[in-house]
């Protein structure tokens, strides 16, 4: 199967996972082929003539120096993987901040809500990301989509300069596991119906909102080039190396 | 000096979340309408509409008959009648059936109304004017005289609990306007009450008049002539904040809450564009290439 990844800085851990399943003789049966563009970078694509072609120069430059070329040729693909693009669990802890939907315990002066209103909410808003748009120029084809990871454990302690997402209250709340699983559900059901969501690996996950320290130890040293424990946003390889055994099946599934 | 035909009251709507929202017209001719039970900020108009948002100051539902006002009143204040925990696809409050398009979980719908009244409750205590739409005579009522939202489709009552469609007295009406104000006065005794006739939002109704209660025909009637498209905003506005008609005078009308919004928006724009890179951000374009350049 020849696969498109594309993503934002997110793809990173994928890259350096593929590299490592292939040093292994592990990588699944796949010719992948990664196009990244940071932050939103991808904001910037349009679909033209059966391509998704950049409309910045910057763009086109980081299409061509991972993937050998400035476009996205869709024909040359039997599949896409879309990766990050703006779809987080950040969305559900800020909505958490004020509003708690029943069932939930953390609702202490937060507007109360029916679990359906949060679902329609959240799942329109989810629609409404990079990955919505990108996946939508992608009709009928074989379209898998993975969120940004969730944010290392160690964010509960908080870290200087680092947004205050609310993550430990969440947690400390006894909300973590069903804010997980609205975010899977949300996100799932705002995807085009050709796209398939594919959730981050149970064994990746603490608490059910941020992901355990093994994936994130030193993702800041390895991709970025700083000191350990800096980034909590972004995964190491290890992190890929368990992403990737569950993208060849789901996408023969579709 | 102060402008005397400038008007500062804070206003809330109880009701009329039915076939047409008296709020959103009094938002739409710039009147900011207190909401004590807001969605999030970023909700779409069809979300929040389907999920009734933003179409009164609480999500009370129609209300419009002055014994369903009443009632809501005495809970705030601890009454807990029976029999409204309706059953459909999972539990539905049986004073505004029509407010939640699914059911709730049934161990949570206690907690969501006792969440509603302490809204109500600070609503009446927050705003300086609230308006009451009323709109019927009519209303479906138990053995107790504890009167209920229409039933929807599919939804059934509790054992026990029979309701019928009965149409109130005048004399009843009257009553229970007396003991309305009567409560409203206890629980804030400033707050000024504005009732607004609507026959479009259900029948014709001779309205008794009480005392302690405002009727102004003119408000009435620019809300029906706001809510098709009329002209009148400023003077709507004017007088839903309290302004005596006499020191009308036509100015630009306040932005609405909208323009505001989107200021807003535009000034947290700038301000991060002037503040320059975060250094708490995550340099992703960096990551990106970095694990390329390996």
């Amino acid at each position: 199967m020849r696969l498109c990844v594309i993503g934002n800085s997110h793809l990173a851990a994928l890259k350096l996972g593929w590299d490592e399943l292939k040093a292994k003789g592990q990588a699944p049966d796949m010719e992948v082929t990664f196009f990244g563009a940071p932050s939103d970078g991808v904001r910037h694509v349009r679909l033209e003539d059966g391509r998704l072609t950049p409309k910045r120069k910057d763009i086109a430059e980081h299409f061509e120096r991972m993937g050998g070329t400035p476009h996205i040729q869709l024909d040359d693909y039997d599949g896409f993987f879309l990766i990050g693009l703006n779809v987080s669990v950040k969305r559900i802890l800020r909505f958490y901040k004020t509003h708690a939907w029943v069932g939930l315990k953390g609702t202490e002066g937060k507007v109360l809500v029916a679990p359906g209103f949060a679902r329609d909410f959240l799942t329109e808003r989810y629609g409404d990301t990079l990955m919505g748009v990108t996946a939508s120029h992608l009709q009928g084809r074989k379209v898998l989509a993975l969120a940004e990871p969730l944010w290392a454990e160690w964010i509960r302690a908080g870290a200087p300069e680092t947004p205050e997402y609310g993550w430990d209250a969440a947690i400390t709340a006894g909300d973590g596991e069903a804010i997980g699983a609205m975010f899977r559900a949300t996100v799932a059901a705002s995807l085009p119906p050709h796209a398939q969501f594919l959730p981050q690996p149970d064994i990746t996950v603490a608490h059910g909102i941020t992901t355990r320290l093994a994936y994130n130890k030193d993702a800041s040293r390895l991709i970025s080039g700083e000191g350990g424990g800096t980034d909590a946003a972004h995964m190491n390889g290890a992190f890929g190396q368990e992403i990737w055994p569950l993208v060849l099946p789901a996408l023969r599934a579709m | 000096m102060e402008d005397e035909g400038a008007v500062t009251a804070r206003v809330g709507v109880l009701g009329g979340d039915g076939a047409w929202s008296v709020a959103e017209v009094l938002r739409g001719a710039g009147v900011a309408v207190a909401d004590l039970e807001p969605a999030p900020k970023q909700v779409a108009e069809a979300v929040a509409r389907k999920w009734h948002y933003g179409l009164a100051s609480v999500r009370a539902g129609l209300l419009g008959h002055p014994r369903a006002i009443l009632q809501l009143l005495q809970q705030v204040n601890g009454a807990r009648p029976k029999g409204w925990i309706w059953k459909g696809e999972g539990a539905v409050d049986g004073f505004r059936p029509e407010i939640d398009p699914e059911g709730l979980p049934r161990e949570g719908i206690e907690g969501y109304r006792l969440a509603h009244l302490a809204a109500v409750a600070r609503l009446v205590q927050e705003v300086d004017r609230l308006i009451l739409p009323l709109c019927t005579a009519r209303a479906w009522v138990d053995g107790a005289g504890t009167v209920f939202g229409a039933r929807p489709k599919g939804v059934t009552l509790p054992s026990g609990v029979k309701i019928s469609e009965i149409v109130f007295s005048a004399d009843d009406l009257r009553s229970d306007l007396h003991a309305m104000v009567e409560v409203f006065r206890a629980l804030n005794p400033r707050l000024v009450l504005q009732v607004s006739v609507l026959p479009s939002l259900g029948e014709v109704v001779d309205w008794p008049e009480v005392e302690g209660l405002q009727h102004d025909p003119i408000f009435d009637a620019l809300l029906e002539a706001r809510r098709k498209g009329g002209k009148g905003a400023g003077l709507l506005a004017f007088l839903a904040q309290g302004g005596d008609i006499d020191r009308f005078a036509p100015v630009v009308a306040a932005p609405v809450a909208e323009d505001d919004d989107a200021e807003r928006r535009r000034r947290r724009k700038e301000k991060r564009k002037a503040k320059g890179d975060n250094p708490g951000k995550v340099i992703c374009e960096d990551e990106l290439l970095e694990a390329f350049a390996k």
